[in-house]
């Protein structure tokens, strides 16, 4: 399996998500980070899926070879899922928002455990 | 965002078509890409439209939270009952239809709440 | 009253699991495979489901605890509202506890990879909303760690699942194992990396060093039932949908790493928990110790491995809820969750003590619970591990770093032992305190506890039967220890308690102390989490191509 450019392309988005997790000091940031990770996976599994035939699934045989409808499926799945972790973390960030009136990472951790002892 | 006029005259033209587009993407969905989910995502991304280009108050005189709570419970039981009598239901059309018809709810009153918050 | 009713009735799916389980326990015992296809469609299209020992087990474990979790839970009569004003738990709690159960139990059933990971994003969902449901500060941010870290975690499972489908063409474990014994796919460098993504993946619900930091704080600023499904069944699910994917992929070259990071693991994790005051992090410490011990089971490879791992699994699931639910009783009763500064509830609640005493002589392996029998278990596995390779690979290492983490969990326990020591006596009052409900789902967790314990052989018998490499063999097993009452084996864990109480002196001395601030304030914020996620990443990915 050679390193084709689309493999460093997505892989690049992926890193790019991660690191918007790990570097982001904005919360919002880092779920978007997520988000963009996310997207690259899907991306991955998209485009390497899309290589087994020429046209879309619809109408099998009638307008050439389909591409394999599986990970097209798996991925809708993985997209719904992804919407469901994005939506819950952003009801946290909001609620710590709330309470603390800043997105800030860093400060919130602090502001949260320095409410200890 | 600056809310301009064309702004709002854009949004309320163009939200119905959306609805309509994912009402398509519901119903054509055992023939052709889309489906349950992807369609109910579109008629939800009218409402957010609509809750984004104008405000969230316009967006609920269409879609009311409480009704829409209502609406995606309905849903969600006979999607529970559809399911466990698959084996009988072999309909993907209504199948499609009730997902779609959920996943509609399910997002936009997600949106609605996440909007509604100063 | 009517909202206990609804609760109740939300925990009925669970009875009905344990009717299956009941119906089908001869045929699985016997060795014989159940599988059922959802949908009428036909088998490699449809999602499997598969029943076997592993399963069964597993099945039957997450019942039982999230059941009688879900009995404490249950609001008592006179504690409508809980004492800072929130609402106890209603129905919408038993709603997402019966979502958490569902997904792990499509987890423990599934025989097709992406079901599985369907079945753990549902769990992952349940459970964040399940930490931050007492909406407190501490578990919002609890939840919002376990989220990223869980999220990030599930795209390299989800990079696993692409390259198998890559290679394997389908996504169905039962076709992947029919096509591995037909053309021996799975020596490629590429599976290796696969299946390194896939655990790595897992490995962060697991709670293993490098990817144990979220669970210190999800496990401790849950609501107190929560704390002991999490504890107790959420990290061995994952662990048995490890198991299950490295057996059939044949993940032997991960083994020696598994096996030194759970010895790793089981050390580093009790010398933090002895440093903590917060009575439920001590606790959530501890959990991470423990499964370094069923990973070191597991990564022994012998024969007694897997059926090891899953009696220690086991065990703990029995006694850490057993503990997270007495801590929670004293932390609701008394307000306060630093255990320096709690009033020991010992003379208000003296069942409560009794309790107690049996979870904590489970954990510290004092005979004739089942902690001892565990460790036992354990040790076997590890005395067995790799006959084939001369060194071993240094098992006897890994268990002298076990004895040393036992030694630390013994003298944990005596520090926590404050909780119940006797106290001052109570105004007489019954509210807050532990009620009928909860003494009886306590009743039956130390009931199993005292019983794995006694007939620990036996059951280790039948769990090599179910769980071991040959299916369907009952008999007594090799390397199975005659007896677990042995007179060495007894003196050792007389000398573990000894040692532990020497240990718990010089904790809770002056210079202990300052060790213990100082190890405190060293909980990783979330960047170095991340940090140390990839680090951990960077290492299963780089013994893929060794």
């Amino acid at each position: 399996m050679a390193i084709s450019p689309s493999w460093m392309l997505i892989g690049a988005i992926f890193l790019i998500g991660i690191w918007g997790v790990i570097g982001a000091a904005n919360l919002i940031k880092k779920i978007i980070g997520l988000s963009i990770a996310n997207s690259a996976i899907i991306m991955l599994f998209i485009y390497f899926g899309g290589q087994s035939g020429e046209t879309a699934p619809i109408d099998a045989g009638k307008f050439g070879v389909p591409v394999d409808p599986i990970p097209q499926a798996l991925m809708l799945t993985a997209i719904v899922v992804g919407i469901c972790v994005v939506a819950m973390s952003l009801v946290l960030v909001y609620r710590l928002y709330q309470r603390y009136g800043t997105l800030d990472a860093d400060e919130i951790e602090r502001a949260v455990w320095n409410g200890d002892e | 965002m600056r809310k301009t006029d064309s702004l709002d005259v854009v949004v309320r033209k163009l939200a119905p078509y959306m609805f309509l587009f994912g009402l398509y993407l519901v119903s054509y969905g055992d023939v052709s890409p889309g489906g349950g989910f992807q369609g109910g995502v579109v008629i939800a991304s009218g409402v957010i439209l609509l809750a984004i280009g104008r405000d969230v108050d316009t967006a609920e005189r269409l879609a009311p939270r409480n009704k829409l709570s209502w609406l995606e419970a309905l849903t969600y039981t006979f999607l529970l009952i559809a399911v466990i009598g698959m084996v009988v239901v072999r309909s993907m059309f209504l199948l499609n239809i009730l997902i779609g018809l959920k996943v509609a709810a399910g997002v936009s009153l997600i949106s609605l709440y996440l909007f509604g918050e100063r | 009253m009517v909202r206990a009713v609804f609760s109740v009735a939300s925990m009925l799916p669970l009875a009905g699991t344990v009717v299956i389980l009941i119906l089908t326990t001869p045929d699985v015992f016997a060795g014989r495979d159940l599988s059922h296809v959802i949908g009428g469609w036909d088998a490699p299209v449809a999602i499997s489901l598969r029943l076997d020992g592993l399963a069964w087990l597993s099945s039957a474990l997450v019942a039982v605890i999230t059941g009688m979790a879900g009995l404490a839970a249950l609001p008592r009569k006179a504690d409508s509202r809980k004492a800072d004003g929130r609402d106890a738990y209603g129905p919408r709690f038993y709603f997402f506890l019966m979502m958490l159960v569902a997904g792990m139990q499509t987890v423990i059933l599934t025989a097709d990879i992406f079901t599985m990971f369907i079945g753990f994003e549902i769990i992952s969902l349940s459970a964040y909303v399940l930490i931050a449901y007492d909406r407190t500060d501490k578990a919002l941010l609890a939840s919002l760690k376990y989220l990223i870290l869980s999220s990030v975690g599930i795209l390299f499972f989800l990079f696993g699942v692409f390259l198998l489908y890559r290679d394997f063409g389908t996504l169905s474990l039962v076709q992947m194992e029919r096509l591995i014994a037909e053309t021996g796919l799975d020596g490629s460098p590429i599976i290796h990396l696969a299946v390194s993504a896939l655990v790595v993946g897992i490995g962060v619900r697991t709670a293993f060093i490098p990817f144990h930091t979220w669970l210190p704080e999800a496990h401790a600023y849950a609501p107190h039932p929560v704390s002991a499904v999490l504890s107790g069944v959420l990290i061995k699910v994952s662990f048995f949908a490890m198991v299950r994917l490295v057996g059939i992929f044949r993940g032997d070259y991960l083994m020696p790493l598994m096996m030194w990071i759970g010895g790793i693991t089981a050390v580093t994790a009790v010398v933090w928990a002895l440093a903590q005051s917060d009575a439920k992090r001590l606790l959530a410490y501890h959990s991470i110790s423990q499964m370094g011990y069923v990973l070191a089971a597991f990564g022994a490879l012998s024969v007694l491995s897997v059926p090891a791992a899953f009696f220690h699994a086991m065990s703990h699931a029995f006694f850490k809820s057993l503990l997270f639910l007495v801590a929670g009783s004293a932390i609701h009763m008394t307000g306060e969750r630093n255990l320096f500064r709690m009033q020991p509830v010992g003379r208000r609640a003296p069942l409560l003590t009794l309790f107690f005493l049996i979870g904590a002589a489970s954990i510290a392996g004092v005979p004739p619970f089942n902690g001892f029998a565990g460790k036992q278990m354990v040790v076997a596995a590890l005395g067995t591990a790799y006959p084939a390779v001369p060194h071993h690979f240094g098992a006897a290492w890994v268990k002298v770093l076990l004895s040393v983490a036992s030694v630390g969990t013994v003298a944990s326990f005596i520090k926590l032992g404050r909780i119940v020591m006797p106290g001052p006596k109570g105004e007489g009052d019954t509210d807050g305190g532990p009620g009928f409900l909860l003494y009886l789902a306590l009743t039956v967790l130390a009931a199993v506890c005292l019983v794995l314990g006694l007939y620990g052989r036996e059951v280790m018998v039948v769990l090599t039967g179910l769980l071991g490499p040959d299916p369907g063999l009952v008999p007594d097993a090799a390397g199975v220890p005659r007896t677990l009452f042995s007179r060495p084996k007894l003196l050792e864990a007389l000398q573990t308690v000894l040692l532990g109480l020497v240990v718990y002196f010089l904790v809770v001395s002056r210079p202990g102390k300052a060790v213990s601030h100082l190890l405190q304030r060293l909980a990783p914020d979330l960047r170095t989490v991340l940090v140390l996620f990839v680090l951990g990443l960077g290492l299963f990915a780089g013994v893929a191509y060794l």
